[in-house]
């Protein structure tokens, strides 16, 4: 990730090169692209530059490329990519890094220097994500006819889980992260209904727990699928149904910690 | 049923805020909000017509996934940015949440064929989301295929 032990990448342009156009494939991966457009990223920069010839195979966690430039010096590098949150605006200044180099064709480190911005940016504060946490379990709960005291638990239940959101661990992977919060969001919704505080159990939680719904994730999947990523569709695919398992084992532990009857 | 009800106003603010909301999650740029949040207005929409008119689940599930996807390209292509941007929050007042849950407590309660109903329900909407962006993503790749074999074939 940082640009510390770039030096011997930079003695052989093959191996800059290939290294570079991985930092933005990576970047891309990482922060929600499909895996055909991280490819066809990678392919470009590297035909931009002149390589003769370019592989490039990539799945949700890995990429793997390799380039031979016209005058026979050859690189081939792989990349685990970790997920961690989708940055949707650092994946559109990648795409249009990408567009710009392939266009202009900067020496190497301009673009190195380009990219290290790019990705030292940030974004929203933490104060906007928990105000979006909440207006999401909110204005769910709105959504699927609660009333204002429903809206106002789920509204608190989302400053709750926001946490999660706010702090990224490395060691809570996000399968355990939305187990967790399904957990917190059940329990908490319960125990609102205990003191009396709020009206609709269930609204309550099906307002909250749509921001772990991997409605989209669920989508994509099928559409990668559906266009021939095979290995990537079944493996994002895997990811949301165990996501939607999360949830409903995290639903059932709360049932038996608050009591099934209240939620 | 009446068409424009109390309720359809609530959601369809709801849609628009939520989609925001999911918007600034993802770590949106600000200039993309107000259109985010209008694709969810745009998929809750054609979700309200399709209920209106009694269509089957899957289809009510596809259209508006359709009409909101068909919303995120068409954005996406005219602002030069990934698809991704406002389509992660077009479909979100489609996500299946309630069926979900509803799925999981009948489980919990041993009402077995409410919770194959609720199943059911998730799994229709579900292939009606993927269906829709699937449709889309393919028909806007073919005409952005015929769009720049043309502009090649001109130079």
């Amino acid at each position: 990730m940082e640009n510390k032990g770039r030096e011997i990448y930079k003695e052989n342009f093959a191996e800059y090169l290939l290294c570079l156009a991985l930092d933005v494939g990576e970047g891309m991966l990482k922060n929600g692209a499909e895996v055909s457009r991280v490819e066809d990223a990678i392919e470009r920069i590297c035909r931009a530059y002149g390589a003769a010839h370019v592989e490039v195979f990539s799945i949700i966690s890995v990429i793997n490329a390799s380039v031979r430039m016209p005058d026979g010096t050859y690189s081939a590098q792989m990349r685990r990519v970790r997920q961690s949150g989708i940055d949707l605006n650092m994946l559109e200044k990648l795409n249009t890094l990408s567009r710009e180099v392939c266009a202009t064709t900067p020496a190497l480190e301009d673009f190195d220097g380009k990219l290290h911005v790019i990705r030292s940016a940030v974004s929203y504060r933490w104060w906007v994500t928990l105000l979006s946490m909440i207006t999401i379990c909110s204005g769910f709960t709105f959504f699927f006819g609660g009333t204002w005291r429903d809206a106002a638990v789920a509204g608190v239940i989302g400053a709750v889980i926001s946490i999660f959101e706010i702090f990224p661990s490395k060691y809570i992977n996000s399968l355990l992260k939305t187990g967790i919060s399904a957990l917190f969001i059940a329990v908490l919704a319960g125990l609102s209904i205990r003191l009396g505080l709020g009206e609709n159990g269930s609204i309550i939680i099906i307002g909250s727990i749509m921001p772990l719904v991997p409605g989209l994730a669920f989508g994509t999947a099928m559409r990668d699928l559906l266009l021939g990523d095979l290995a990537s569709g079944s493996l994002k695919a895997l990811q949301s149904i165990l996501q939607a398992l999360m949830i409903a084992f995290a639903y059932m532990i709360a049932a038996a910690i608050v009591g099934g009857g209240v939620i | 049923m009446e068409f424009f009800t109390y309720e359809l106003l609530i959601r369809l603010i709801a849609s628009f805020f939520c989609s925001i909301a999911f918007a600034v999650l993802f770590k949106s740029a600000t200039r993309h909000l107000i259109p985010a949040g209008l694709s969810g207005v745009v998929t809750y929409f054609v979700y309200h017509l399709g209920l209106y008119f009694e269509f089957p689940l899957f289809a009510v599930a596809f259209l508006s996934t359709f009409a909101g996807a068909s919303f995120a390209e068409l954005y996406a292509r005219m602002r030069k940015t990934p698809v991704t941007v406002i389509l992660s929050a077009a479909i979100i007042p489609t996500v299946p949440g309630g069926d979900i849950y509803y799925t999981m407590q009948n489980v919990l309660l041993g009402n077995g064929n409410l919770a194959i109903k609720y199943l059911w329900q998730t799994m229709s909407i579900a292939l009606g989301i993927a269906g829709g962006i699937v449709v889309v993503a393919i028909i806007f790749k073919i005409i952005s295929d015929t769009i720049a074999k043309k502009k090649t074939s001109k130079t």
